[in-house]
């Protein structure tokens, strides 16, 4: 049984078409990542799904309902957590957790929740005294809480530092791997990589891609040259097949081709008139975020 | 440095499979969802500053100023004094506390969870009610004890009739009223500029003069006033029988009966950008 299913969904801010014609389901126990530029459509999916918004077309239904005429025995089904952080800072994280826990047929201990977001020395720290990553996780912690059936996380490690974004990690994967079905937002296809089954992407209001992880890496099949650039490197003598891929203010050239051959030709050559080192220098296949970029740069030629 | 803890929820229960999977589970019942609520609110408002200072430390300070002559304070000076306090808390502190929820959003939260809608709200006016009590009361008696304030042994029902309702009446407007703040940096000046005249021209610090009668007819229908003379009647009754006018208890009323049935309707839990 699908516990998301997403039917030909629209959604209008006046004139602004948000969401058009989206449909997709999700399968109980999937994690799926939602994965779009700024304004892509991807919050204002999240809100459709979790009751927060009404479409303007088209049917959501997650485990079984309508998220807008869903009651309570429904929301404690489901664990959110939001874009912001939304939190009451005069609590402490315990407190925070625990009152939260009551609101459940059968939560998770307190302790429990504290453990998994790694946050069991600060349970008596009043929120508003943690800092932005701790307050995400606590943001976690009151998402899990309830043993949710289904989890959205909107953004959920935007903020954290790498060692708290994995400790997160480790806990969604804990999460999932007790099946419970997961759909977040994120901007960092390392995340996406690591935690989700399958990726849709939305561009303009609309899915433009649906798979696997490496179903869409390997649509942007053509090979990755990655080479940082020194300083000062004279980038307008480059081939014009490279020209397009050098990023001076960056400094690196990223070049995707099917003719590895030639571009490392006309690169190594351009190199040995110039003087320039090529250390660091990387051929290889592309990654997730690769294909993502040529995906957005194909759907939205601005977005390049 | 650590925070004391307290237990808001209900004790810690057993654990069990996910919801759904074993059959269907029971959703805790109103009474421990409001008494949890009731716990919660009260635990922000004892640790909101501005609660302390409008409800307790800003009445005191004008009783002291009061008793200048002979250290004594009139029942009616005494009975402006209190309801300041009890109303600064019950409107201002409550409503501002409403849209900085909202706006942070916090209020957005707890709509995704299986807390009734009612239950915030409930939560939150019965707190805001509580506490706005405990700040009459701790004012009456440093009336009474530190400036010889003439209160009669039968003022306690009558003080708590007409502190309790007049407390739901300015709360109750004040959750109706927070529904129109678009942001909480507007929230104090727009809701000081509704409380303060009215307060002032019912005389909330004492009687003022040149005002035209039409405007203090107007002021006997609007919460102002009525709780005012409701809680000077209570102060003053000597006998075991509360003395509060039957006509301002009925207005307190109708605000309160009023702002309970719009506050929902009206209530916004998300800012108005979102």
């Amino acid at each position: 049984m699908s516990a998301v299913e997403v039917e030909h969904l629209s959604r209008r801010y006046g004139e602004l078409a948000a969401l058009r014609d989206v449909s997709f389901a999700v399968a109980s126990g999937q994690v799926v990542a939602l994965l779009g530029p700024n304004g892509a459509g991807k919050t204002t999916t999240m809100e459709i799904l979790e009751g927060y918004r009404a479409p303007s077309g088209g049917t959501a239904r997650v485990l079984g309902e309508e998220p807008g005429r869903a009651g309570r025995a429904w929301r404690a089904r489901i664990g959110l957590v939001l874009q912001s952080t939304s939190l009451d800072p005069q609590l402490t994280v315990a407190e925070a957790v625990g009152l939260f826990a009551g609101l459940f047929p059968r939560p998770r201990p307190v302790a429990e929740v504290l453990e998994l977001i790694d946050l069991a020395g600060e349970a008596g720290t009043r929120i508003g005294r943690l800092s932005g990553g701790q307050q995400r996780r606590v943001d976690i912690g009151l998402g899990i809480v309830g043993r949710p059936q289904l989890l959205f996380l909107d953004e959920p490690t935007t903020g954290l530092d790498p060692a708290a974004r994995r400790q997160a990690w480790t806990t969604i994967e804990g999460l999932t791997a007790a099946g419970t079905t997961v759909l977040l937002t994120t901007h960092y296809l390392e995340e996406a990589q690591r935690l989700a089954d399958r990726v849709l992407v939305l561009a303009g209001g609309r899915l433009v891609a649906d798979g696997r992880p490496e179903e869409l890496r390997d649509r942007g099949a053509a090979t990755v040259i990655r080479v940082p650039l020194p300083p000062g490197a004279p980038t307008a003598d480059l081939p014009p097949a490279l020209a397009a891929g050098a990023d001076p203010g960056g400094g690196r050239l990223v070049v995707r081709t099917d003719e590895v051959t030639a571009a490392l030709d006309g690169l190594v050559g351009w190199a040995r008139r110039h003087r320039v080192e090529l250390a660091g220098l990387e051929v290889g296949p592309p990654s997730l975020e690769d294909a993502y970029l040529a995906l957005l740069e194909e759907e939205v030629p601005s977005h390049a | 440095m650590p925070s004391p803890t307290t237990q808001l929820g209900p004790a810690p229960r057993p654990d069990g499979p996910a919801p759904g999977r074993s059959g269907p589970a029971r959703l805790p019942g109103p009474w421990p969802t409001l008494a949890a609520q009731v716990r919660y609110q009260l635990l922000l408002l004892g640790r909101n500053p501005n609660a302390l200072v409008a409800g307790v430390l800003l009445p005191v300070l004008l009783l002291a100023l009061t008793a200048t002559h002979g250290g004594r304070v009139p029942v009616a000076a005494l009975a402006g004094r209190v309801v300041l306090g009890v109303t600064l808390i019950a409107y201002l502190t409550h409503a501002v506390g409403l849209v900085a929820a909202r706006e942070a959003g916090v209020l957005k939260r707890w709509r995704a969870t299986p807390l009734p809608r009612w239950g915030y709200l409930a939560g939150r006016l019965c707190a805001t009610v509580v506490m706005a009590l405990a700040s009459g009361a701790v004012t009456v008696l440093v009336g009474v004890l530190g400036y010889h304030a003439r209160v009669g042994p039968g003022a306690a029902l009558g003080l708590l009739v007409a502190l309790g309702l007049g407390a739901l009446a300015w709360a109750a407007v004040g959750t109706v009223v927070s529904a129109f703040i678009p942001s909480a940096a507007a929230a104090q000046p727009l809701l000081s500029l509704s409380y303060f005249p009215v307060m002032l021209l019912s005389g909330v610090l004492g009687t003022v003069g040149g005002v035209p009668g039409w405007l203090t007819g107007l002021m006997g229908w609007l919460p102002g006033r009525p709780t005012i003379d409701a809680v000077t009647h209570a102060l003053a009754a000597t006998g075991g029988v509360p003395s509060v006018p039957v006509h301002d208890l009925a207005v307190l009323a109708a605000w309160a009966a009023g702002g309970l049935l719009a506050a929902p309707r009206l209530f916004r839990w998300a800012p108005r950008a979102a």
